[in-house]
């Protein structure tokens, strides 16, 4: 009953909050029992979660486990520490009893080292590629962005600003091209700017799946590259948990500290996170660099003003009962972050040679404030499953600078907003699944709108407003043991409106210039998608996957008309863009053995009118302007490929490899698509061991080779390869009321002097940060 | 499982049918001179004349336009107050063949703000490809600046400063209505806003070896002595030239330029 009257209190959602009344009932319990698969003795401690929602159990010491279950069509997940994790799918009440056999894995795999899962990620079923990334604390900690955390997985990459602000980047797509979703919420805030970071605190996710490949039928039209998905922190168990936990990075003075607090009940339960960090100005390897042939000083070998604060808030309500489960959060992102000077104008020795006070965060800078309010709602109906995610987002983007370093002479040095651009996200999705002879079918929707108001002595996109919604049916079942299949289509309306813009001509108070026409455009897409697996035998998966993805265009594609500072840019969009489509097509080849997991995964996929930037032959009539660049649409294809290696020779020690490669084509223009990733390919070692009764202790020590990117577009430089050593240790101490960890991370190690291609910075060739010297303590009860 | 092996090939053929790589015109345009009435450094102009920026660019298929954007660059001691009449503008010119010798005649406005500007040109060849932007620092004077009179050390001869030795100026920064601030820098001879890199850039190190500001918060500070700037050259100091540079501010945004040589050993 406490849970009806905390769903009344949470008001804003009561409809979907009542509904748990009408399901629930008729529960019944599975019984469960669970045996090593070679020694035959009952297994204990093994985690059971079910796909939907969040119900979990744990095998007693008898190796049994009770789940209250409604009646329906379920697949339970089993996994262990040193056990290959296991699928089943089972009919409830039919299959009232279980048995199942855990293999034993001597290796702790990428897939087995997961703790949790509710999809099978790279299982036979799933036939792209999906990754599934769970952060320790000194993965998160060590990343001052989620883009950066992903970074040392094969195909992922982050296209950053300095040490704060990063965006994934999927095989070379990125920004509006990778939809990041929170808790099955797409995560709005800008994202096709290019120095536009992802407002989600690396310290708060404890659990991502990425979807490397074209993903739209599911997810929509940002999801044409990938999708990043920060998945549902597990459900506690009973009673309080917390953690507090300090960093401190050497590089740039980055102190940080994080606290989380979480309570289970039988049916209720709630988690709490809140952490703040700031740091300084970063340091770089080197004492001057190279600006359009002049040589500008580094002084102190400090980047001026590249200072930032971020702090983060999430809290998480959830009801968990058999047939109805709930989540409701609301999470807070927080961050101001310095731009170097020179990266929204001419850097000057004068300015950029004096570097002032390295804590504040002075101009120009971002300031972002992110709110999300979410629910998830898992409703059981008879016997299919009914999911629901809603939601609402308020993202506050400002950007400030001095107006006078813009000519905007007339303004007062206190009006600093050169860009406000304020964006609200009502979102809606459900899908519906069922399972009717050996087939798992889902019927989805989703929907979602938009309002952007934008404001500022500067412009570049009007105010406007967006929708989407499309339809889409997915299923999935099996031809005989070895073959699994899948295959789905949607359908997508989508507008996009915004009013005739007119702003004065830079500092003329008495004018008036349109600066973006009246816009008001509807867009129809469709999406296919089939993919098969084989699996001939436990050692082998291989599988592929077809995809006819779209994307709808944003406002900046169809509506800007300013000036980018920092690149000189006069960036146009065109209004009589059209969604872009293309095929896309995946392949996944699995080798698996106790001691050894292989996966090759080459890919290629060839738009017919992809949105790029051109160049356009003619500078900018607006002062401290360059050329003006037209969004255009072209045919583009992409080739690619990753391999990953995780080979375990002994039991403490683990040896993976990852290399990565993708090679795009603009066919109009013959040349590549910027921010490219190079070729790239990292290898790591890593020794972890039990010492005494209560400590364990780890060594790693990882190696990255990036090779130069010459294939670039018009106008873009060519990048240097570069070398990046890094290694870690780290020492937890393990009492049965409490956890002590102490966590070193050294990062580029040999205080190497790198252009990234994948940097904003990159066009002023600064070089990246130098040496980091990561500490983290943490305390867990 | 090895004869499956073959289905790596399908994400190729996608590429397959692509064409083939087209004639590239990739080099970017290069600016290979600018100057401003003949002069390419230490240009002064008066208010209300007239000046010729002479531009020369090159490519080696064919150019397509030339940019001039001239603005104040009056650096970042504005405290918030803004001189209205700083002259700015801007001129996109068409030019075409693979060679552009190009004499462009700007008024510079009568009521100019006095200080320094910079004309900066940019170049872009037929497909788009982007010349490393060139610019030409200028001083403009209206007689309204500030004035420097030094009477000592006598700057037309070489002035030498020992290190550890104490360095002062005698004279006075004058000015019709009122001083607001004068900022005295003394910094390496190479070491100016954009120092132009021949072989690909110099490396010069750090700021400024000594920089003193001084506020003047009267309503009519017509005048202010010399003798109020006496500092110790650092003993660490590098041996060698160095510019002492005067920057003054009216009330009015004028600003009044000075700049000398000292040797320091």
């Amino acid at each position: 009953m406490l849970s009806k009257e905390l769903s009344a209190l949470v008001g804003l959602f009561m409809m979907l909050g009542g509904a748990h009344l009408a399901a629930g009932q008729n529960s019944a319990v599975l019984r469960g029992s669970v045996r090593d698969a070679i020694q035959g003795n009952p297994l204990p401690g093994v985690k059971v979660t079910l796909a939907h929602g969040a119900r979990k159990a744990h095998t007693d010491t008898q190796g049994r486990f009770n789940l209250p279950l409604a009646a329906g069509h379920y697949h339970l997940h089993l996994s262990k520490p040193g056990y290959v994790a296991t699928e089943l799918e089972l009919e409830f009440p039919r299959d009232k009893k279980v048995s199942i056999s855990l293999r034993p894995s001597n290796i702790k795999l990428e897939e087995a080292v997961v703790k949790e899962r509710w999809d099978p990620a790279n299982g036979r079923e799933n036939t792209q590629e999906v990754l599934q990334i769970n952060l320790d604390d000194a993965d998160q900690g060590s990343a001052t962005s989620l883009a950066q955390a992903l970074e040392k997985q094969a195909g992922l990459q982050s296209l950053n600003t300095g040490v704060g602000i990063a965006k994934p980047v999927i095989r070379g797509l990125l920004g509006s091209r990778v939809a990041v979703l929170d808790q099955g919420m797409q995560q709005e805030g800008q994202q096709w700017g290019q120095d536009h970071g992802l407002a989600l605190d690396p310290l708060q996710v404890r659990r991502m799946q990425v979807i490397k490949g074209a993903s739209a039928l599911q997810y929509g039209s940002g999801a044409i590259g990938g999708v990043v998905k920060v998945q549902p922190d597990p459900v506690p168990d009973s009673g309080w948990q917390g953690q507090l936990r300090t960093i401190y990075k050497s590089n740039n003075q980055h102190r940080g500290v994080a606290g989380r607090l979480a309570w289970g009940g039988k049916r209720h339960f709630f988690i709490a996170k809140l952490s703040g960090q700031r740091y300084d100005d970063f340091r770089v390897p080197a004492r001057s660099f190279l600006y359009n042939t002049y040589r500008l000083p580094i002084t102190d070998n400090t980047l001026k003003n590249t200072a930032g604060r971020l702090g983060s808030a999430r809290l998480q309500y959830g009801y968990l009962a058999p047939g109805y489960h709930a989540r409701y959060t609301y999470s807070y992102y927080g961050q101001a972050a310095g731009l170097y000077p020179g990266a929204t104008g001419i850097p000057r020795a004068y300015d950029v040679g004096v570097i002032g006070d390295r804590r504040d965060v002075g101009l120009p800078r971002q300031e972002i404030g992110h709110h999300k309010v979410l629910t998830r709602q898992h409703i059981k109906l008879g016997d299919h499953w009914l999911e629901i995610d809603a939601g609402y987002q308020h993202s506050h983007r400002q950007e400030r600078s001095l107006p006078h370093n813009h000519g905007f002479e007339e303004l007062d040095s206190s009006q600093t907003l050169a860009l406000g651009l304020r964006l609200q996200t009502a979102s809606l999705n459900a899908r519906y699944s069922w399972h009717t002879r050996g087939t798992d079918f889902t019927l989805g929707g989703q929907w979602q709108y938009q309002r952007n108001v934008a404001r500022g002595f500067e412009y570049l996109i009007p105010s406007y407003g967006r929708s989407e919604s499309g339809l889409y049916l997915t299923s999935k079942g099996a031809l005989g043991e070895a073959w699994r299949w899948n295959a789905g289509l949607r359908g997508q309306h989508g507008s996009l409106a915004s009013p005739r813009s007119t702003t004065r001509w830079w500092n003329d108070f008495d004018s008036l210039v349109i600066r973006s026409p009246r816009l008001d455009r509807p867009f129809m897409s469709y999406s296919l998608a089939a993919g098969l697996s084989y699996e001939p035998s436990p050692l082998w998966l291989m599988k592929l996957h077809l995809a006819r993805p779209f994307r709808m265009p944003v406002t900046a594609e169809l509506s800007s008309n300013g000036v980018h500072h920092g690149t000189f840019r006069h960036e146009m969009g065109q209004a009589g863009l059209n969604s872009e489509q293309g095929w896309q097509a995946e392949l996944t080849l699995q080798y698996l053995r106790p001691k050894l997991l292989a996966r090759l995964s080459p890919y290629a996929s060839r738009y017919e009118n992809f949105i790029f930037l051109q160049p356009s032959g003619r500078f900018s009539s607006l002062p401290d302007a360059g050329q003006v660049y037209e969004y255009r649409q072209a045919g583009v294809t992409r080739l690619g490929g990753e391999a990953f290696l995780d080979w375990h020779p002994v039991e403490p020690l683990h040896v993976a490899y990852s290399g990565e490669y993708v090679w795009t084509r603009n066919h109009r223009t013959g040349l590549g698509l910027p921010f490219t990733p190079p070729f790239s390919q990292r290898l790591e070692l890593r020794w972890s061991q039990q010492w005494k009764e209560h400590w364990r202790w780890a060594l790693s020590v990882a190696y990255r080779h990036t090779a130069a990117q010459e294939r670039t577009a018009r106008n873009e430089k060519s990048t240097p390869g570069y070398q990046l050593l890094q290694a870690g240790a780290r020492i937890t101490w393990q009492r049965p009321q409490a956890t002590w960890t102490l966590s070193f991370q050294g990062q580029n190690l040999g205080n190497t002097a790198y252009l990234k291609h994948l940097s904003r910075y990159r066009i002023l060739n600064l070089p990246e940060q130098g040496r980091n010297l990561i500490f983290q303590l943490s305390y867990q009860f | 499982m090895r004869k499956y092996i073959w289905l790596l090939a399908l994400p190729l053929l996608l590429a397959a049918c692509d064409e083939g790589d087209n004639d590239q015109d990739l080099n970017a345009p290069s600016i290979d001179s600018l100057a401003i009435d003949g002069h390419d450094h230490d240009v002064r102009l008066q208010a209300g004349t007239e000046m010729e920026l002479q531009v020369t660019a090159k490519d080696d298929q064919g150019l397509q336009e030339i940019k001039v954007d001239i603005h104040d660059i009056f650096d970042g001691h504005d405290h918030g107050k803004r001189a209205l009449n700083k002259w700015s503008t801007v001129r996109n010119i068409p030019v075409s063949g693979k060679e552009a010798n190009l004499q462009e005649s700007f008024q510079v406005p009568g009521q100019a703000t006095a200080g320094r500007y910079h004309a900066l040109v940019q170049a872009l060849d037929e497909a788009g490809n982007e010349a490393p932007f060139k610019e030409i620092i200028f001083v403009v004077e209206n007689g309204m600046q500030p004035t420097f009179n030094v009477t000592s050390p006598d700057f037309s001869q070489e002035v030498h400063a020992p290190k550890g030795s104490t360095f002062g100026m005698q004279g006075a920064v004058e000015d019709q209505q009122d001083l607001e601030e004068i900022l005295i820098t003394i910094k390496p001879a190479h070491h100016e806003d954009h120092d132009h890199g021949d072989d690909g850039g110099h490396d010069h190190g750090d700021g400024p070896l000594i920089e003193k500001d001084f506020d003047l918060p009267g309503d009519s500070d017509t005048s202010f002595d010399l003798s109020n700037f006496s500092v110790t050259i650092p003993t660490d100091a590098e041996t060698g030239h160095y510019h002492v540079e005067m920057v003054a501010k009216d009330g009015e945004g004028n600003y009044g330029l000075f700049k000398a040589e000292i040797h320091i050993m």
